[in-house]
């Protein structure tokens, strides 16, 4: 039995390599456990060094590269299994979303490319004036282990903006020229509400047209989960508790 | 205006002005960043949501309007020239620093901006163009605008604001001529067409000369407003149907009439149900995505209206049972897309999957999103329905379990 530690928990590189080496010494998919946490290890075997280099298709790179974000923790072997099946001959596997394996990663990758455009959307930044002059801060809590996947976008849209985003497993902090990653901060950390962020409350509420009120069509497209950090959803429960009455006086008014 | 509005005043009136155009689309630009510009902005050619309001309507574009002082007398319009409603302008400089101050806290994808008629058509489209031009070459703005066209803005004007903007529109806001001379009397069918198609032109012709004047590259979109006149669900498909042949449009938004402050008497004392919406936005998908034509997807119908109580895809296969089921092993795509229950994505899922296996229920059900609903239309190698259930027997086993809202349900 081999027990292999990934650590930190996103390294899709550390994988790689542990599974170049397990692949070289052609060890079973069953024989081996895979954990983030360095005391977790019961079997200390560590598998022989040579690596086998086995060409995979670019769909299971690209199917990897999501599911190392994934909170599940079956994630590595499960993407082991997929890569032993690819090398032992099932060159087509990647082409069947019927079967059950890629299926399942297929799901998981799904969800964390929900979860990174999430991301996008909801992150909220307060401009914190600092010594140094200003810098955008948000707090965020992602679901799965996307910050460093996510950053290349906050960069091409804020580069010249100073900017940190600060999440519960790491922050990453931008200064215009480079990107630095630090520990993560709870919510606690999060910067308080600047000016313009009344300004984009009443936005929120005036863009509301109140003879739509859909709480089921909010709740499907933004669930309350997601709505804890986002400073406009304070107004929600207000604005559909008036919007019958608001109506009715647009009805009530008209001149017949 | 007796006392000076504050911004945030202003940013109110204005948005609630503005909030009955549906359109808030941020998709199909170009892809670019701002990693070497100096300035602020990137888009990556899909559109993102920032935020929902309770309407479960999307919040990705500032939507406000420039001035809610207007000219134009038209029924359906809150900020119409006869309308009681506090007036507010923006100075250019005001929607520039807004516009940039929601997007530096990630609150918007950019700027949809649009006017009421103040002085002259060229003035108004003058002033639109204005804050589009700050964005980009004083602020280096790579964030999405969205600018609304004026019909009859002159063509050097036009031609500026599609090198600024994403996407241009011009709404089209009634199915029928009668209605809009009726409604809007300033308006012109004419006018709104010609304008239209001087844009698809003009964007086409961008397309293909890749070296030329950038000009709107994400399109151009238009609104429809349903339920304010007496058009059928067939009128305005046909209509959309032809907009979206002839001048090529990126999106038609259906916007069911809905009450406002200080409403005209011309309009219907009831409100249009938002069922009604959805039903004609289901129809235009099947229009745009799934080969259907908008005669097939009315016919039978009853007085040219879509069934309420049935999506439209469900509704044309109930009508052409001959067609079914459909074998997911062995049918041409065409045919798999008319399936109810499998979309666009599931169908290229089926036609990877199925050429290295015979697919059974177990593999659709993995592939397809709706899986109950498909039992009755397809064979798989372990499945074959013993007839298509009649109507009444069949929507017990796929009809939709959710009652449709209505406006005061």
């Amino acid at each position: 039995m081999y027990s292999i530690i990934i650590d930190p928990p996103d390294d899709l590189g550390a994988f790689r390599s542990a599974a170049r080496r397990l692949l070289a010494a052609r060890i079973d998919p069953a024989d081996v456990t895979w954990t983030d946490c360095p005391d977790a290890a019961l079997f200390q075997d560590v598998p022989p060094d040579a690596e086998r280099i086995a060409a995979v298709p670019r769909a299971f790179v690209e199917l990897a590269q999501a599911v190392a974000c994934h909170r599940d923790e079956s994630r590595w072997a499960l993407l082991y299994q997929l890569l032993w099946r690819l090398v032992a001959g099932e060159r087509t596997l990647m082409d069947q979303p019927s079967d059950t394996l890629v299926h399942r990663l297929q799901r998981m990758a799904a969800s964390v490319r929900r979860d990174r455009h999430r991301m996008t959307a909801f992150v909220r930044f307060r401009i914190v004036e600092a010594e140094d002059g200003p810098c955008s801060v948000a707090w965020y809590e992602p679901q799965h282990r996307i910050l460093r996947r996510v950053t290349p976008f906050f960069i091409d849209r804020f580069a010249s903006l100073r900017f940190a985003v600060l999440t519960p497993d790491l922050s990453v902090h931008w200064d215009r020229r480079a990107v630095r990653y630090a520990p993560g901060l709870s919510r606690s950390a999060a910067p308080p509400a600047d000016d313009v962020e009344d300004w984009w409350k009443r936005y929120y509420c005036a863009t509301f047209n109140p003879a739509r009120a859909n709480a089921k069509l909010l709740d499907s497209h933004m669930p309350k989960r997601f709505r804890r950090d986002l400073p406009e959803a304070d107004s929600i429960r207000d604005l559909l508790s008036n919007a019958g009455s608001r109506t009715d006086g647009m009805i009530g008014r008209q001149p017949r | 205006m007796t006392k000076a509005l504050s911004v945030a005043d202003k940013l109110e009136i204005l948005a609630d002005a503005a909030k009955y155009d549906a359109s808030c689309a941020s998709s199909g630009g170009e892809r670019r960043n701002s990693r070497s510009s100096g300035g602020i902005g990137s888009s990556t050619g899909n559109g993102i949501c920032h935020s929902y309001t309770p309407d479960g309507r999307c919040v990705s574009l500032l939507k406000i309007l420039l001035t809610n002082a207007c000219f134009y007398e038209c029924a359906y319009c809150i900020n119409r020239r006869s309308s009681n409603v506090r007036r507010a302008r923006f100075t250019v400089r005001e929607v520039v620093d807004l516009t940039l101050e929601f997007y530096k806290r990630n609150y918007i994808e950019g700027l949809f901006l649009s006017s009421g008629i103040i002085r002259s058509p060229d003035y108004t489209m003058e002033e639109l163009v204005r804050v589009a031009r700050t964005l980009r070459t004083e602020h280096a703005f790579r964030g999405y605008i969205h600018l609304k066209s004026i019909p009859e803005a002159s063509p050097d004007l036009i031609r500026e604001a599609g090198l600024y903007a994403d996407r241009l529109s011009i709404n089209i806001e009634l199915p029928t001529e009668e209605s809009l001379r009726r409604f809007a009397p300033e308006k012109r069918t004419a006018t709104i067409h010609a304008t239209m198609r001087d844009l698809s032109v003009k964007i086409a012709g961008a397309k293909t000369d890749g070296r030329g004047p950038r000009f709107s590259p994400a399109g151009q979109s238009t609104q429809l407003i349903v339920g304010a006149d007496s058009s059928s669900d067939s009128t305005v498909l046909a209509t959309a149907s032809g907009l979206y042949g002839t001048y090529r449009l990126k999106r038609i938004y259906y916007s069911a009439f809905s009450p406002i402050p200080e409403a005209s008497t011309l309009l219907p004392a009831r409100p249009a149900p938002l069922v009604r919406e959805n039903r004609l936005y289901q129809a235009d998908w099947l229009m745009r995505f799934y080969g259907f034509s908008a005669a097939e997807i009315l016919f039978g119908c009853t007085d040219g209206m879509l069934d309420p109580e049935l999506d439209p895809k469900l509704a044309w296969a109930l009508r052409n049972r001959d067609r079914f089921p459909v074998d997911v092993n062995a049918a041409e795509r065409e045919s798999l897309l008319r399936v109810p229950g499998l979309g666009v994505r599931s169908v290229d899922r089926v036609l990877s999957a199925r050429l290295h296996c015979r697919l059974r229920l177990d593999d659709i059900r993995r592939l397809a999103g709706s899986f109950r609903r498909l039992l009755p239309f397809i064979v798989t190698a372990d499945h074959h329905p013993a007839r298509l259930l009649d109507r009444s027997a069949l929507r017990s086993v796929v009809a939709p379990r959710v009652r449709q809202p209505t406006l005061f349900g």
